[in-house]
């Protein structure tokens, strides 16, 4: 496509602007906001990792050896919300923003000043979370999932945690806004709807998702201000409240909440696997129904995690069926990725190598999330290392490795270099052993009966916690080849990426110059429909 | 802590200890061990079927679903030569793997229901005991047994000196150091007064909690219940066989969370009256005493 | 070949994203209104 490479390079006279404040504080381009939440998510995903580190060390062999059990509970709680609120939510803002104007053929997002806003936001919520360390009474303790009347018991870290929801809450909801505007009038003419790459589509559900229930959880953790300082009775029993009725409001924004964090993995898998597979995505409209069929599904399921609060039978079998029913348009995609795969002529560069590890491992996730559904079996498995395994499946070797495979494959369209390819594969060949011996022996813990939030345990949970926190070290340790990485690539590489990058590579980003100019497609690009990754839709 | 037969009971408990029979299964979480515990009574041995029949439907997708994609990854490699298709879907296809799982779902569904429905229906129950769950301890009271109101029968149970000195911060002592009567080790999951129960009982569990959420469970028992300030939820069993069957808060508590381990005591029915004979005598007499010495004042925290 | 398509109009953009911004908006302040009635 020499026409777009030719306005690419006109584009590019308009340069960024020079001075680093200015272009990075008072930044209302795309790409560069894009960097911001990357870069801002990376730090993230350390200062979580490092709290990792500390539980994984204190659980390395039973006895208390490092840290009291109350500080054990405010690492357990940050290290969640640190790392769902401040690393992959914001990693996959940040990829929205530097793909889906590029993939859409767009100039920039369509509200670029409340963009900024939008990321300027994060940096003042994360700093006022993680003041309340230094609180007298510490940082919330209370777990990710701020259970009353736990979560209001102890100090006033509630209270930040409380502000940081709001705030971080309105990011995303100006966030969902702005991705849903750019989506739905940005477009170049001629992409049509159902031409979108896969990740425009997870990307505008899952914004509709952020959009239905961010207002949710801020109304829900309002509550929960109000009881503590205000003397309301919402979740307090003897005022005539219910503590339930918090675990209702949390988990219609919790469930959903962790498709925000897949489905835009789901979108970047979509992306890779054709790419380096050489072949359309298997299905593309099916995989468009699918997303949003787990999307609408997800509002109706809940209370399944709530099976052992005493619900009613008619509501546990509905939660059962229902959250069944999503392995259903998820299995879906799993096939499709796998038949896209099949009759392919493959190669497994980093990006691939991380799809390959997301699709199998994700599914594992799946897998144990199926077992979980089942409510007469989760009365077992519920609030044990079962779960934590679970959920770490999906969210690490899920929703990061999605985000992993999508920094490699498009960071040479960014930098305009290309990553070192043998790094790439040693850290993806020690993060994907590390992360399931890590994560693995939970399920075995869980099952054995290993309640999950505890700091220390029965002599019988030695062995497997051991084998976890050294997989857990070497996991944390890994990551900074990645950093390590990217470094080199954006600062020092030599090599040049050309402007496709890679040799199966589809769609309207390849066709702009690498790295990609300040302003791309500020005259609308021609759509060439063999040109796009989704293959042939007609039928 | 003055409350009905704690004294009493210590003392029946012992005697009760010495007289556990040697058939009596010991059942703690094993080193290296993988699965769920099979368990005591008929809810968890269902639920235990439940649990492996998912996990070898699980399995076996896995194996499918993997095992096309390891195929690919070697047969379709550009480097083996492999040239790209161009087809891009097939609605037969698609339809096929909507559809059977959709069956596989609905066979897992349907034990599941039919384990549900045995396992929410607290209906006979011959005895009653209420549950509630503090910071960081468990209280038990027996309300019935065999539809006689039991008298003034109830304690607390928390953890057990010996784990609680090895716990702290630094104490410089060894974990397995901890070990219950039969050297087995139970550090963390042994407790000051444990629960008695009866063999070959339905016993119905009225679970409640007195601050904060915690939640009741013993993995043999094969559930777990949230105790709940302001509910009051209902779960039943009845323990097949007499034994020693240990479990943990499963709900974060707060920062002891992970200390207020429950041990329950199965033991045969005849055994269970007569300790349950000698908890109502103990507070009785209890009692008694109180009310002989109600004119000395009460130091604060008595009574 | 460098031009946009006809009708792709910068105003008609405007609006579509004034329109689009303003239902959402809506969408967000019916649920939090349902929030805020519990105070009442
Ligand atoms: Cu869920
Ligand atoms: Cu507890």
């Amino acid at each position: 496509m020499a026409h777009a490479s030719t306005q690419g390079h006109h584009d590019a006279h308009h340069e960024a602007p020079s001075g680093f404040f200015r272009r990075w504080f008072m930044s209302t381009n795309h790409k560069d906001i894009g960097t911001l939440y990357l870069i801002f998510a990376g730090l993230m995903f350390f200062i979580g990792g490092a709290m990792a580190m500390v539980i994984r060390a204190e659980l390395f062999e039973p006895g208390m050896q490092l840290v009291q059990p109350y500080f054990f509970n405010e690492l357990t709680t940050m290290h969640a919300l640190v790392m769902i609120f401040g690393a992959i939510m914001p990693a996959f803002v940040g990829l929205a923003n530097w793909m889906i104007p590029l993939m859409i053929g767009a100039p920039d997002m369509a509200l670029p000043r409340m963009n900024n806003m939008s990321f300027w936001l994060l940096p003042f919520a994360f700093t006022i979370l993680l003041s309340s360390f230094f609180l007298p009474g510490g940082a919330p303790a209370g777990g990710w999932t701020m259970y009353p009347p736990l979560s209001i018991q102890g100090g006033d870290g509630i209270a930040f945690l409380i502000f940081f929801v709001h705030l971080s809450g309105i990011s995303s909801i100006m966030g969902a806004i702005n991705i849903i505007a750019t989506i739905l009038n940005m477009r170049a003419p001629g992409m049509d709807l159902l031409k979108m790459p896969i990740f425009v589509w997870t990307w505008l559900i899952t914004a509709f998702l952020l959009i239905a229930v961010m207002p949710v959880l801020a109304g829900g953790v309002t509550m929960l201000l109000t009881d503590k300082y205000f003397g309301t009775s919402f979740f307090n029993a003897a005022g005539g409240g219910d503590p339930v009725l918090f675990q209702h409001v949390f988990w219609f924004f919790g469930h959903p909440e962790v498709y925000i964090m897949i489905l835009p993995a789901f979108g970047i898998i979509s992306e890779v696997i054709p790419t380096f597979s050489r072949k359309p995505l298997f299905g593309y409209k099916a995989m468009v129904y699918a997303t949003a069929s787990i999307a609408f599904l997800s509002f109706i399921v809940w209370a399944h995690h709530m099976f052992t609060t005493g619900l009613p039978l008619g509501a546990e079998l509905f939660f059962m069926y229902a959250t069944m029913l999503i392995a259903v348009p998820t299995g879906v995609k799993v096939f499709n990725w796998v038949t896209t795969m099949w009759g392919g002529s493959l190669t497994f560069e980093t990006p691939m190598l991380f799809a390959v590890a997301f699709v199998i491992l994700f599914t594992i996730g799946g897998f144990s999330g199926i077992m979980l559904a089942l409510v007469p079996a989760d009365f077992q498995y519920q609030d044990t290392y079962f779960v934590v395994a679970h959920f770490h499946y999906v969210l690490v070797t899920g929703a990061a490795f999605g985000i992993m495979a999508g920094v490699y494959f498009w960071l040479p369209k960014w930098s305009g270099h290309m990553y070192s390819e043998r790094w790439g594969k040693i850290h993806f060949w020690l993060s994907v052993i590390s992360v399931n011996v890590l994560f693995f022996p939970m399920h075995f813990l869980g099952l054995a009966g290993m309640p999950r939030r505890i700091p220390d345990y029965n002599v019988a949970f030695a062995d497997f916690n051991m084998i976890s926190s050294i997989g857990g070290f070497v996991f944390g340790a890994s990551q900074l080849i990645m950093v390590g990485n990217i470094i080199y690539t954006v600062f020092f590489a030599k090599r040049k990426a050309s402007d496709r990058v890679w040799e199966g590579a589809k769609g309207l980003e390849w066709t702009v110059p690498s790295p990609a100019p300040h302003h791309t497609f500020s005259v609308p690009p021609v759509i060439d429909d063999s040109l796009l990754a989704h293959g042939d839709v007609s039928h | 802590m003055r409350f009905g037969g704690i004294r009493n009971g210590a003392l029946a408990l012992a005697v009760a200890t010495g007289a556990l029979s040697a058939a009596a299964v010991r059942a703690n979480p094993r080193p290296w061990q993988l699965n769920l515990p099979e368990g005591v009574t008929e809810t968890s041995h269902a639920v235990w079927d439940l649990n492996m029949a998912s996990f070898l439907v699980c399995v076996g997708i896995g194996i499918v679903v993997f095992g096309a994609m390891i195929i690919a990854m070697f047969r379709f490699r550009k480097s083996r030569g492999a040239v790209a298709e161009k087809w891009s879907h097939s609605t037969k296809l698609e339809l096929v793997w909507t559809i059977v799982p959709v069956l596989i779902l609905a066979g897992l569904a349907w034990p599941a229901t039919k384990v549900l429905l045995q396992n929410k229906n607290t209906a006979g129950a011959q005895m009653t005991i209420k549950v509630t769950g503090y910071q960081w301890k468990w209280r038990y009271d027996y309300l019935d047994y065999e539809g006689r109101t039991v008298k003034k029968v109830g304690f607390m149970s928390s953890l057990a000196f010996s784990s609680n000195k090895v716990r702290q911060l630094d104490s410089g002592l060894s974990p397995y150091s901890v070990k219950a009567a039969d050297g087995s080790n139970d550090y963390l999951l042994n407790v000051d007064h444990l629960l008695v129960v009866p063999v070959g009982v339905k016993i119905r569990f009225l679970v409640t909690g007195g601050d904060v959420i915690h939640s009741w469970w013993v993995p043999d028992l094969g559930w777990k219940m949230d105790a709940i300030p302001g509910l009051v939820n209902a779960a039943w069993t009845n323990i097949s066989k007499p034994g020693i069957y240990r479990g943990q808060c499963a709900e974060l508590c707060g920062q002891d969370h992970g200390f207020m381990p429950i041990v329950v005591k199965a033991v045969p029915k005849a055994q269970f009256e007569q300790w349950l004979a000698a908890q109502e005598d103990g507070a009785r007499l209890d009692k008694a005493a109180r009310t002989a010495q109600a004119s000395i004042p009460h130091g604060p925290g008595q009574g | 070949m460098m031009e946009g398509q006809p009708g792709f109009d910068p105003a008609t953009r405007r609006a579509g994203v004034r329109r689009t911004v303003i239902i959402l908006i809506l969408v967000i302040a019916v649920i939090l209104g349902l929030f805020l009635s519990q105070f009442l």
